[in-house]
């Protein structure tokens, strides 16, 4: 039996290329391949999610009901999060995994390829599913994408939709992770070891671990909402003794710790480029693991600041105050060694340093707010305020999604072996910085003004900070489209780049490989020259 | 290099993925693989059904 196996893996063991047409991408196990996909899911979700934040926009340019009712509108703002969540931001770190985690410990390619295929194909049913809720009798689910009942027990027909492609996003999630481990802990080339692994490969490592932690957790109160809703248990209703704050606890012990699944491998990605754009080796390597691992460990302690009015015991709330609170010091820790790889740096302003400068101040921003909601007595008056929809912004878009399309313009050249066109990424660059301050700065004072998150309509005196807002946001959007003409033109006819390296300041790995990287990554492991030459932090 | 004493001590053990710049085994130490799928699947698994026990055990108390 070893035998033909071993005879089976010979077969395979020449590098061939691709197939050709549909196969290679419905068959697919090669790494690059399932990363390219996943990130196009990404994108399409991205502008999917991005045209319901546009509805919703439209709606809250001024007073009134102009353009949807009410009930459309909830059904944008559940559905807009739900697909930037799990259909845009995780599957593009999932992508970048893909594409980045071989290359840069010196494997050929994931662990569990056929794993792989299947994580990736899951997800296409899963958003086909969710998406097609938005047709059904009663329409897509409108009670928020943290799902609480009672009011998520009223959902109509899309209810059972909407709990099975959660599970089917779940699934892909588990599948994914798993690979990442497996990949990180057994195919590192001889001599990488755990501290020697790129910050990007630390933080995933670190994230996927999360997951398989904590969308069980998800999975389990899902299926619970379904049995109440179906089968007529009452985990969650009060009338038959159940208890609907507790689907909250559940929720957010799976919620809180996604948060950090959405930034960790933010922090790598950043902790790539800034060296790079600097010069200098990153300040702290350790310290950045061991800040990493922090966030993660505090992540399962902090659930309930989200929830801090639904009314709990104060040593409870003091916990949850001063565990939320600690999240700082790990973090600043990471902000200090940002800036302290920069300071006397030989620095250049390309288009991913650009990204990663942006996220460095702007993430901050979204830092600081989430310490002022950290604060029991002010969170009584932020709680469910644009106060609240401001901060998660902030992480969220400046954070994670800068640092998705910092990653992309940094290793797009490796990918395609082409220099896509600096000067519009430039421009992509300026236009979404602008007005992405423009769109949610101004949501700061609205939310301590005291308007309401999830209303379609607001009292007057809220209006003139909507409007600016709104017109961030349509700039936004509209600047968003440059994303995908740049790669695009990119692909088409970008300047080849001769060396490994597109950037001269890069070290790594995946800068040693040729450009294009080839179909399979290292399928001779890397010397120790070159390992020495690539692990430089 | 500062960290060197303990990257060197969390070496892969040399071999089990090819030696440097040698063409790897025609088939990864798939023993390994495997058991770290299952050690991961089943950390997987033990959230799984310890969150439906503790559910149950509050639903029946």
């Amino acid at each position: 039996m070893a035998e033909h196996s071993h005879a089976a893996d010979a077969d395979h063991d020449h590098d061939h290329g691709p197939p050709q047409g549909w196969r290679r991408w419905v068959y697919c196990t090669n790494h690059k391949d399932i990363g390219t996909m996943y990130l196009i899911f990404a994108c399409t979700a991205f502008f999917i999610g991005g045209a319901m934040a546009m509805v919703i926009r439209l709606e809250l340019f001024q007073p009134g009901m102009q353009f949807v009712d009410p009930q459309l509108f909830n059904s944008m703002t559940t559905m807009h999060a739900l697909i930037m969540i799990f259909g845009a931001v995780m599957p593009a770190w999932t992508g970048l995994a893909n594409w980045m985690i071989p290359m840069q410990i010196g494997a050929p390619d994931m662990a569990l390829p056929r794993l792989n295929n299947l994580s990736f194909w899951i997800l296409p049913f899963a958003f086909t599913l969710l998406l097609s809720s938005l047709f059904v009798p009663g329409g897509a689910p409108a009670g928020g994408w943290t799902m609480y009942p009672p009011l998520m027990l009223q959902t109509g027909a899309s209810f059972p939709m909407l709990i099975f492609s959660v599970h089917l996003m779940g699934a892909s999630s588990i599948l994914g992770a798993i690979n990442v481990i497996v990949t990180i802990m057994n195919l590192r080339a001889p001599g990488i070891g755990l501290l020697r692994m790129p910050l990007f490969v630390w933080t995933w490592l670190i994230t996927a671990y999360l997951l398989i932690a904590v969308m069980p957790v998800l999975a389990g109160a899902v299926t619970m909402l379904l049995t109440d809703h179906f089968f007529g248990t009452t985990f969650f209703t009060a009338a038959g003794g159940g208890d609907p704050v507790m689907f909250q606890h559940i929720f957010w012990f799976f919620g809180h710790p996604e948060v950090y699944i959405l930034i960790l491998p933010a922090f790598g990605v950043v902790s790539e480029i800034i060296p790079t754009f600097a010069r200098k080796p990153l300040f702290g390597y350790e310290a950045m693991v061991y800040a990493t691992a922090s966030i993660a460990f505090l992540s399962f302690i902090v659930w309930a600041h989200h929830m801090f009015t639904v009314g709990m015991p104060l040593a409870a709330q003091l916990f949850f105050m001063l565990s939320t609170m600690l999240i700082a010091i790990p973090t600043g820790v990471k902000v200090f060694n940002w800036t302290a790889t920069l300071y006397k740096g030989s620095i250049s302003f390309e288009p991913p340093m650009l990204f990663a400068l942006a996220f460095l101040f702007l993430f901050t921003i979204g830092g600081f707010s989430g310490l002022m909601l950290a604060i029991v007595p002010a969170d009584y008056q932020y709680q469910d305020t644009y106060f609240v929809v401001a901060h998660f912004h902030y992480v969220l878009v400046p954070g994670s999604i800068f640092a998705i399309m910092g990653a992309v313009y940094y290793w797009l050249p490796k990918w395609t072996g082409k220099m896509y066109d600096l000067k519009l990424a430039t421009w992509h660059f300026w236009l979404s910085t602008i007005f992405v301050n423009v769109l949610f700065f101004p949501q700061h004072f609205l939310g301590l003004a005291g308007m309401p998150r999830r209303v379609p309509d607001y009292a007057v005196q809220f209006t003139d900070w909507n409007m600016v807002s709104s017109i961030g946001g349509f700039g936004f959007g509209l600047a968003q489209f440059l994303f995908p003409y740049i790669i695009w033109k990119c692909v088409k006819s970008g300047q080849l780049i001769k060396e490994p390296k597109a950037w001269e300041g890069a070290h790594g790995l995946e800068w040693e490989l040729p450009s294009p990287a080839p179909y399979h990554s290292w399928t001779t492991p890397p010397s120790d020259a070159i390992i020495a030459r690539g692990a430089e932090h | 290099m500062e960290q060197g004493a303990s990257a060197m001590s969390e070496q892969p053990p040399r071999g089990a993925q090819g030696e440097p710049g040698q063409a790897r085994p025609t088939a990864p130490d798939r023993r390994r693989i495997r058991n770290t799928t299952v050690l991961v699947s089943l950390i997987a698994l033990a959230f799984y059904v310890g969150f439906i026990i503790m559910m149950l055990m509050r639903a029946i108390r």
